[in-house]
This record gives C-alpha cells, sequence and structure tokens, in this order.
C-alpha cells in the first residue's frame, strides 16, 4: 500500500514536468466580439462568464490549471475551444462564418451542449440558467437574421 | 390432420404479413428519402440540390439528418428535409457547416464510420459536397 502511494506520488512529481503548453492569453483584442458589435449588457456578461475561457484569447487560468495532469485537459479544452470559436478575432470573419458560428452557438446552448459539463462543474458562476440559454439563443439567432435579413 | 392444416393456414399468413410488412419497410424507406428531392418549395429556390450531391446525402448523410431521426444530436443539427424551409442566415450557417464538417473529416462520425465503413466519404464525395455548399453560399449571400 505504502509502495503504491510513493509510486502514485512519483507519477505526479514526474509529470509536473511535461509541458502542459497552456495556450498564451491575450486580454485586449482590438477584434473582439463584445468590443467590436453591440451584444447588449447582460449577454456580454453571460458570454464572458461562461463562454470566454475557451472561446477567446483571455482565459483566465485557476491555480489547478497549471498542476499536471489538470493542466493537460485545461491545455487541451482550451485550444479545442478556441479552434472551433474564438470570439478574440469575431470582427474578422466573413457574414458567412458569423453566421454559421451563431447557428452553433443557439443549438449548443440551447440543447445544453455548451458550456461543457466539466468546466461548469468547476466554475461554479458559469452555470447557465433556462432563462439565460434562451436569451443567449434568442440573441444569436436575432444577430445572425439582421446579417443577412430575409 | 386437421391440426397440420391449421398449421399452414397460420404460416401463410404469418409469410403474407411479413411480406406486407417488407413491402411497407420499402415504401417508408422511399418516401422518406423522397423528402430530398422535394427541396425546392415555392419561395424559396435559392436552395437546390444536383443529382450527385442529392445521392451522396441518401445514401451518407440523410439517415440520421432528418426530421424524424432517432438520432437526436443529428436531427437537432441538421435535417435535410428541413432545409428549404429555412430562413437565409440558417440557411447559409448550415451550408458553411456542411462544408465545414465534411472537409474537416468530422462527419459522417468515426463511430458511425467504425460500424458501417461504407458511410466514409471518398474524396471525391467530399469535393462534391463542399463545393455544392460553397457554391450555393456565394450564390446567396453573395461572399
Amino acid at each position: 500500500m505504502n509502495k503504491l502511494l510513493i509510486a502514485l506520488f512519483a507519477v505526479f512529481v514526474i509529470i509536473q514536468f511535461i509541458p502542459a503548453n497552456l495556450p498564451v492569453v491575450v486580454k485586449e483584442n482590438r477584434d473582439d466580439l463584445i468590443a467590436t458589435s453591440n451584444v447588449p449588457a447582460d449577454i456580454a456578461q453571460k458570454l464572458k462568464t461562461s463562454c470566454y475561457d475557451c472561446h477567446s484569447n483571455e482565459t483566465t487560468y485557476p491555480w489547478y490549471s497549471y498542476v499536471a495532469p489538470v493542466s493537460f485537459l485545461v491545455s487541451h479544452d482550451t485550444r479545442e475551444g478556441r479552434k472551433k470559436l474564438n470570439f478574440s478575432i469575431w470582427n474578422n470573419l466573413s457574414k458567412v462564418k458569423k453566421a454559421k458560428y451563431l447557428d452553433n452557438i443557439t443549438e449548443e446552448v440551447s440543447e445544453g451542449e455548451m458550456p461543457m459539463v466539466i468546466y461548469t462543474y468547476l466554475h461554479s458562476g458559469s452555470k447557465l440558467s433556462e432563462k439565460d440559454r434562451e436569451e443567449i439563443a434568442a440573441w444569436a439567432d436575432s444577430y445572425a437574421e439582421s446579417l443577412f435579413g430575409d | 390432420m386437421q391440426n397440420n392444416d391449421k398449421n399452414f393456414k397460420t404460416m401463410k399468413k404469418i409469410i403474407l404479413l411479413s411480406a406486407m410488412l417488407f413491402t411497407a419497410a420499402i415504401f417508408v424507406s422511399i418516401s422518406a428519402t423522397e423528402d430530398i428531392v422535394n427541396n425546392t418549395i415555392p419561395g424559396n429556390e435559392k436552395y437546390v440540390v444536383p443529382q450527385d450531391v442529392q445521392t451522396i446525402i441518401e445514401n451518407k448523410c440523410f439517415d440520421c439528418h432528418n426530421s424524424h431521426s432517432k438520432n437526436l444530436k443529428g436531427k437537432m443539427k441538421l435535417k435535410f428535409d428541413k432545409m428549404a424551409e429555412l430562413k437565409t442566415h440558417k440557411l447559409l450557417g448550415k451550408l458553411d457547416n456542411i462544408s465545414e464538417a465534411v472537409t474537416e473529416g468530422d462527419m459522417p462520425p468515426k463511430k458511425s464510420i467504425k460500424k458501417y465503413p461504407d458511410l466514409k466519404l471518398t474524396a471525391d464525395e467530399v469535393k462534391t459536397l463542399s463545393d455544392w455548399s460553397q457554391g450555393l453560399i456565394s450564390k446567396i449571400a453573395g461572399e
């Protein structure tokens, strides 16, 4: 038993030396969604607290995200999140790309797919209520519609 | 002897019933795929699906992406039988998602391909689908 604990601890110490390569944080982004578009303040607030850690360059890393093996997970999820949708480069996107992301936002958020459960579990304030979900989905849909207006 | 006769009649009924069910199933599957054929509804002539694209969709996408699909996630994201009813911004979003998903190899899902290897899109099919969706996008959005 003691040997097992020592072995586990040794592994824990050793993996601390493997770089996690957490994606770089940039706090000021001139092409950011909220900075460049007219996002209502309450929606902007919700996006910041529930989406921006993974879907922007403004990630706030909590202390445990520097500790392996959690750091590997945080690094992976943040990288994937930014790849799928990055609000920091919003203003550079074509109208069609915006429509695509807004369509994804509407569906992922209203169906409860996003934010990811592991994220809301660790960030208590990030959980979205039913009402929050409806508001974000309605905002995303009307924003997309305003880009093309039938 | 009489018992044997009864058994034979029951057997016949079962065979007949199976045949009927089988025929019905064929009709249902045909009418399900016909949903995509009727894709240009009055008032939305923008959405056009050429035959080659339609064949790929029917063979490799439609089973999950239709409005009666049992695959809830697939149904939520995309319903090929309802595309023509979408407003412009939704239609454009879906089309751009289609070309991204097939180009990046995210669709059909790896899990489905493992189970049904025939679902895998060939390089030609990927090109046909992405050219089609990008072509429609530029026609509709002028981008």
